[in-house]
């Protein structure tokens, strides 16, 4: 059940949010927490309840390791069974995500020609599998460090019951596409509220965040999909000038219907009085690609840096210059292929790996520039990476860059005047407006955070899901980009 | 304000909106889907597959008795003169049978119908793909309040204001315009070289549903096979008449009528190129005098009792 959905947006959350919180004040724990694992199966299963035995059994697997690594007190033990659940998780998303990129690089390479059955792309393993990952991670020290992680890790009977667990893997508002959660940060949230904030103004607040993600996805990111898709679809011999304007399309799109989907899962976690990481904040205005991934799928960005990269660096005995470019190329690179099984995200992290490298480079020799400079260079090079995102393979990709550079008729619209139409009323057209609205506006996240209960505030929201519910009427709801990562 | 104030100012807010604007929609109804449409004369504005496919949920079965299936080739056949049965054109320009085959679906829903025009033709059964939206029971929740009944508003008002012209008359008929053009690039990869016609195999499945739906709603059928410019038609006869033979073969039946404009009776009409736009879409008179024809065999039909 997509959050762009009229199923979604007049009956789920509603009801989630309503009966939850009646049942947490008139009730409390444990049955607010059954309420909401009730309503999270039921918006999985809605969805792909093929895919429910696979998140459950994934759950179920994570839970038992956990438990036995934690009662292990050798600690060579404890790394075992920490190994083993690790690669039980990385099998799972090799076998249904990567399984084919390696049977047809094996073919590429002049090797047998095998074949494995298409099972499908299970509904959010990438996300409920790395946040399982964490879980794991979180769980083998011996003694948790903070004390909230000391709360939930007692004793070396388990770190958490079964039914923690559960919910915190198949939570509805992030099981789908994140944010991707920790342990210790969200399951104390389910006996007591997380914010400081009355549930109910934080209810409030979560649903003008999420009219904000909402009108970002429906009105702005599905008015730039039809434009990037004509452009990516079928790689021609477009002008400098239009290959330009397919990958600002492609990469506006991205940004907003990611952060949109980011806006609602945030707004429908406030609208339950639990908090969840924030997932952007303005990246398009970054003065550096450190900076971006710094405001780019935040959570993401984190889950690198404690997870992949400074794992890495550790490895590589005393962290220098050279072995932390060696170690974000890398830890870029394997995100990016966790974002798809195709080469062309190889090639995308590699970028970002080695642009991070250049800017670390930079920075530690304390060399500047002007912000605009270094926000219109780290602009050029997300517009121009954003093509291998796009493209189904890296021949597609070459030719797509090469169109980026001066060629002949550079300023050509051959092909992009059956798709826009020049003419003065393009400038009130979503695009125009999504343009302006991702390079000056405030975050949605500035805006949620000064949120106050008001007249003017309750018309904005309301002028947001009137708008929004105006346009899921009218066209077909686009599937979230990240629903295929 | 208290959060409990803003959140009952907030949904009442929206569904005061939402209300009002399904109110005024409701009274407008430009698709004739809330209010009766008897002795109304609705036109297509805005998206017109959008458009024909909610006019065919009540406005063409409390209207009219019969519809056509066609693309392009019978968009501008202006079928009030066809005199003794009152048929809507639900003709789509560019469309394939998959999308004539919902707009019939939609016609049936409601009593009405008792006789379908069919064109035969490679055109239909070329491709399955809906060219705009997805034609279906959705839609007519998009009559509430949507971007498409945003741009048939604006239409409207252009039209109203002389800034545009009125492109749909109220059966359904298209003006294509009365100058010679190049055939459109779907025509020219349709009559290129070739042994046969490329069927799309789902298209072609649907072509035999429709057919199976007409016949199970009790629907008399009616197949026109329209002519084509001689030289153009010449190129690829043979591939032409098989075509239609599996046609004929798979979908008609001994009770249903069937016009073919490929037939010798009508080689003058297909040598003039006067008659032809671009070899395939007929000029204005031309298609008038193609419904003069079709009014005269539906007419035979009704005197001997094949047509009702």
């Amino acid at each position: 059940m997509p959050f762009n959905s009229l199923l979604y947006l007049v009956l789920f959350i509603p009801i989630a949010a309503g009966v939850h919180g009646l049942v947490r004040a008139r009730l409390g724990w444990p049955w607010s927490q059954a309420w909401l694992l009730l309503a999270s199966l039921f918006f999985y299963a809605y969805s792909a309840l093929s895919y429910l035995p696979l998140l459950l059994g994934s759950a179920l697997f994570n839970w038992a390791i956990a438990r036995v690594m934690m009662a292990q007190t050798d600690r060579a033990r404890r790394k075992l069974f920490l190994w083993i659940g690790l690669g039980a998780n990385i099998t799972v998303l090799f076998f249904f995500k990567y399984i084919h990129l390696f049977l047809d690089t094996i073919v590429q390479f002049h090797g047998p020609r095998l074949s494995f059955p298409a099972w499908g792309f299970p509904l959010g393993v990438s996300f409920y599998t790395l946040n399982q990952v964490m879980y794991l991670v979180d769980a083998y020290p011996r003694a948790p460090t903070s004390p909230a992680a000391r709360r939930i890790f007692k004793g070396l009977a388990g770190p958490n019951s079964l039914f923690d667990h559960v919910t915190f893997v198949i939570l509805f508002p992030y099981v789908v596409s994140g944010p991707l959660v920790r342990v210790h940060a969200t399951v104390p949230q389910f006996r007591h509220y997380g914010m400081r904030e009355r549930p109910l103004n934080l209810a409030c607040r979560g649903l003008f965040l999420f009219s904000l993600g909402l009108a970002k996805k429906v009105v702005l990111a599905d008015a730039f999909a039809p434009l990037a898709d004509a452009g990516f679809g079928l790689v021609r011999d477009y002008s400098m000038a239009e290959a330009w304007i397919f990958c600002l399309a492609a990469l506006f799109h991205l940004y907003f219907d990611f952060s949109g989907y980011s806006d609602m899962a945030l707004g429908s976690a406030w609208m339950l009085g639990l908090d969840i990481p924030q997932n952007f904040n303005s990246p398009l205005r970054a003065r550096s690609i450190f900076e971006f991934w710094q405001r780019w799928h935040i959570s993401l960005s984190r889950f690198i840096t404690d997870y992949l990269y400074t794992p890495l660096l550790r490895s590589m005995g005393q962290p220098t210059l050279a072995t932390s470019a060696v170690a974000v190329i890398v830890a870029m690179t394997i995100a990016a292929l966790w974002h798809g099984p195709a080469w062309t995200f190889v090639a995308w992290g590699l970028a970002h790996g080695i642009a991070l490298a250049a800017n670390q480079v930079w920075k530690r020799r304390r060399l500047s520039m002007p912000d605009v400079l270094g926000w219109f260079l780290t602009f050029l090079f997300l517009t121009s990476t954003i093509v291998f995102l796009r493209t189904a393979n890296l021949a597609a990709a070459w030719h797509m860059l090469r169109r980026l550079v001066p060629h002949e008729d550079p300023f050509g619209v051959a092909a992009l005047k059956h798709l826009v139409p020049f003419t003065p009323s393009v400038l009130f057209s979503p695009i125009a407006i999504g343009t302006v609205v991702a390079l000056l506006f405030p975050s949605s996240m500035l805006a949620a955070a000064s949120f106050r209960p008001s007249f003017r505030t309750a018309l904005a929201t309301a002028v947001l899901v009137l708008l929004a519910v105006f346009y899921i009427n009218s066209v077909p709801a686009r599937q979230f980009v990240y629903f295929g990562f | 304000m208290r959060p409990e104030s803003w959140l009952v100012t907030t949904i009442v807010l929206v569904l005061g909106a939402v209300g009002a604007l399904a109110g005024f929609n409701i009274a407008m109804d430009p698709y004739g889907l809330f209010q009766s449409t008897e002795g109304r004369r609705l036109v297509v504005y805005g998206d017109s597959r959008v458009a024909k496919y909610l006019l065919n949920t009540r406005y063409v079965p409390e209207n009219f008795d019969s519809i056509l299936v066609g693309s392009s080739l019978s968009a501008n056949w202006n079928l009030t003169g066809i005199t003794k049965l009152r048929v809507y054109n639900n003709s789509l320009n560019g469309g394939n049978i998959v999308e004539g085959k919902s707009l019939a679906r939609s016609a049936l829903s409601r009593p009405g119908i008792s006789t379908a025009f069919l064109l035969v033709h490679p055109a239909l059964t070329a491709s399955h793909e809906f060219e705009t939206v997805r034609l279906d029971d959705k839609l007519k929740l998009a009559a509430l309040g949507s971007l498409s009944l945003w741009d048939a508003y604006k239409d409207m008002l252009k039209i109203r204001l002389r800034r545009s012209k009125l492109m749909f008359d109220y059966a359904g008929t298209e003006d294509l315009g009365d100058y010679p053009r190049e055939m459109n690039t779907v025509m020219k990869r349709l009559w290129r070289p070739a042994e046969e016609f490329d069927i799309d195999p789902i298209a072609h499945a649907a072509y035999l549903d429709l057919v199976a739906d007409l016949r199970a709603h009790g629907v008399r059928i009616v197949f026109i096979v329209p002519p084509t410019f001689e030289e153009l038609l010449h190129g690829k006869r043979a591939a032409f008449d098989r075509y239609v033979h599996l046609i004929q073969s798979e979908a008609a039946t001994v009770g249903d009528e069937w016009y073919d404009f490929t037939g010798d009776d009508y080689a003058e009409f297909r040598r003039d190129p006067v008659n032809f736009g671009d070899g395939v879409h007929f000029k204005p008179e031309a298609a008038r005098l193609l419904v003069a024809a079709l009014n005269a065999k539906v007419n035979d039909a009704i005197a001997r009792g094949r047509l009702r």
